[in-house]
């Protein structure tokens, strides 16, 4: 059991990739033991967000403003000798594609002792017993047997497993998932998520979730910022984002979704047009040429602002939330989150 | 032969392909489908759900034949499509379509918008003159603008290539579509836009599908039938609503518990069943019930007895001898 205090925090972050600005003053802060989740659709800058976190940026993105701090450390002034204390030690990634993101060439066992060996300077042999405690902590059977095997002889399902145990096995404080579950089976994306779920009550760290999957998010958030544009466009505790959604974007993408309690063969509700180019994004507020609210004030950037919540609100309706308690926490960048929308 | 409303009916089907796989000691037979019956009904919408390797997409490939059966028959509007030679089997494409998941892979990029569409009709004779009208019509119909006919792949975004997709599917007036995960690649938003639009196309058409999907929420939505296959076999099919809501067989239950529900309070309350372990090596030949292995209920005879679909008063047929109406053996 390790305890962790340091607070990720990301201030007013700004990255532009060839002039266009990807990220446009990203707030976003994770706190040791919580479960943040990021979602959005593709294109909408959840990845270079969490990228940014562990400065593994394509060469051609620049931070142009903000910061990124862990504690009282600052990320984006650290050494290549600093990022490497911090990557796979403090922090670690866990990739959407685990096949894609192992070695085909180094066996199984290898690739989880390698930050044991960077980090802690262990010899082969105590780092080898510790990965084989921690393939089976990740639910591998018969661990030593798969230590020395390479990922082209595992499923899916096992090289993320692989995957996390080689994550976590330095206890990182922070652990970025970015679409953990999206490639694999739903029996498997269970077992994933309740090991991620232990995983976090054991150590205490943090898990920084980025996924495009609603359900994913309500099982394992404690807060969502719902991203849009390179902007963070609603940021909440997750009952008040499930329950009470603000920014139309957050209302749509919940509407968009089949319901497992809703009325079948019945139209969806649906989002008009697709997530523009970076290179083509409006001024003032990005979502405008899609939203049904849009006026002439959305010409105007919005800040982010409080969210009104209702008592009693249902999950997933169009309607405006309308109601005057205002909790700190909840907010969204809108000029009209008080209207409904039709 | 076949019920009357059926358009589609499977019988008995196989579909065991020889590997060259190194180092298996089961002789090289993949048993990608040991034994499967289903019948689609005209018009109407069967979802063939599973997990990766569960045999769910050879059996739309079976169907469509683009696989060989090692045994078994399937039967379209009595025709037997498992007896045809391949010139018989090729005149069928005019009955019979695939909608694939990935809309950039199954698209040439060097071809136009239009090109793609008419490229079935130009195969299948219809006149240059005749296409270029068709191509029109279908563009309309899956709701792309005129204007793109001459665009390649590349220029449209990922939901506008699967319309590009379905109408390409739709050119020579199929009933049957066989959609394989057909939404599984886009995003969210565009998700429910092709969801609608393959509804809007059913109801228009008279379109009957065959939906194979993972995505259980989404098959809630669409299908009126399901069959949940697990390892080649039929776990469990009946009405849509009766599986969602009584689901009899072990591996239905855990997979309607897994869906991570969009509502934090429900999800925070609900009893999820997390099964240990993966699915067993499609090399070996199963003995007894496939699901032994990570199943929870089972008894000793489930490791030797074969369970078959078991019929009940519900509708729900459900392929287990513990929980099957009046036992599994049938």
């Amino acid at each position: 059991m390790s305890v962790h205090s340091d607070r990720l925090a990301l201030q007013d972050l700004r990255l532009e990739i060839r002039g266009n600005k990807v990220l446009d003053g990203v707030d976003l802060h994770i706190d040791p033991g919580e479960v943040v989740a990021v979602v959005g659709e593709s294109g909408c800058g959840k990845s270079l967000t969490a990228m940014s976190i562990v400065r593994l940026l394509p060469a051609i993105a620049r931070v142009t403003s903000g910061s990124i701090t862990l504690g009282t450390r600052d990320i984006l002034a650290m050494s290549p000798r600093e990022l490497r204390h911090l990557r796979g030690n403090r922090i670690s990634v866990i990739f959407q594609e685990p096949a894609a993101s192992l070695d085909p060439l180094r066996s199984v066992g290898e690739q989880v002792t390698e930050s044991l060996r960077i980090h802690r300077g262990l010899s082969a042999r105590v780092a080898g017993q510790q990965a084989i405690r921690m393939l089976e902590e990740v639910g591998i059977s018969d661990a030593p047997y798969r230590a020395r095997q390479y990922p082209h002889e595992l499923s899916g399902g096992m090289c993320q497993r692989v995957m996390i145990a080689a994550a976590l096995i330095c206890q990182p404080q922070l652990l970025i998932a970015d679409e953990p579950t999206t490639a694999l089976d739903p029996t498997i994306q269970a077992q994933i998520l309740d090991l991620m779920r232990a995983l976090r009550e054991r150590t205490g760290a943090s898990i920084l979730l980025i996924t495009h999957d609603m359900g994913v998010v309500a099982d394992m958030a404690d807060r969502v910022a719902v991203m849009y544009g390179g902007r963070v466009v609603e940021t909440g505790p997750v009952d008040a984002i499930f329950s009470a959604p603000a920014h139309p974007y957050t209302r749509l993408l919940l509407a968009t979704l089949p319901r497992l309690d809703g009325a079948r063969r019945t139209p969806l509700k649906t989002i008009a047009g697709t997530v523009p180019d970076a290179a083509n994004w409006l001024p003032g507020c990005r979502f405008r040429d899609r939203c049904p609210l849009a006026d002439a004030a959305c010409t105007q950037t919005p800040v982010l602002s409080d969210a009104p919540t209702v008592a009693g609100a249902s999950a997933h309706s169009l309607a405006a939330p309308d109601s005057s308690t205002w909790p700190d926490a909840h907010r969204a960048a809108c000029w009209h989150m008080d209207r409904s929308l039709p | 032969m076949t019920p009357d409303d059926s358009l589609l009916a499977i019988r008995d089907l196989a579909v065991h392909y020889p590997t060259r796989h190194a180092g298996n000691a089961a002789g090289g037979i993949v048993r990608a489908i040991d034994g499967v019956d289903l019948t689609v009904r005209a018009g109407r919408t069967l979802a063939v759900v599973g997990e990766s390797g569960c045999g769910k997409s050879t059996l739309g490939y079976a169907v469509l034949g683009m696989v060989q059966a090692t045994h078994g028959h399937i039967y379209y509007e009595g025709r037997e499509l498992t007896a045809m030679t391949r010139k018989q089997r090729r005149s069928m494409a005019r009955e019979l379509q695939i909608v694939f998941q990935d809309p950039h892979a199954a698209l040439d990029p060097r071809m136009s918008i239009g090109a793609s569409i008419a490229e079935p009709l130009e195969i299948h004779g219809v006149s240059r003159n005749d296409g270029a009208q068709r191509v029109a019509k279908l563009m309309d119909l899956v709701g792309l603008p005129a204007s793109y006919r001459d665009r390649r792949p590349d220029a449209l975004s990922g939901g506008q290539r699967q319309r590009v997709v379905i109408a390409r599917a739709l050119a020579l007036s199929p009933r049957l579509l066989i959609c394989d995960e057909p939404v599984s690649a886009l995003d969210v938003s565009i998700r429910s836009q092709i969801l609608n639009l393959l509804m809007a196309l059913q109801q228009e058409l008279g379109l009957t599908y065959l939906f194979i999907s993972h995505d259980l929420s989404v098959v809630r939505h669409i299908a009126d039938d399901v069959a949940v296959m697990y390892l080649g076999r039929i776990a469990e099919q009946g009405p849509t609503d009766m599986l969602f809501s009584r689901a009899r067989h072990p591996y239905t239950q855990a997979l309607l518990s897994t869906i991570p529900l969009p509502d934090p309070v429900a999800q925070r309350a609900r009893q999820k069943i997390i099964l240990a372990g993966e699915p067993p090596s499609r090399f070996s030949e199963v003995q007894g019930c496939p699901f032994y292995s990570r199943c929870s209920i089972r008894e000793a005879r489930c490791a030797n007895q074969r369970p078959r679909l078991v019929g009940a008063a519900d509708g729900l047929s459900t392929a287990c001898l513990v929980r099957a109406v009046g036992g599994g053996l049938g």
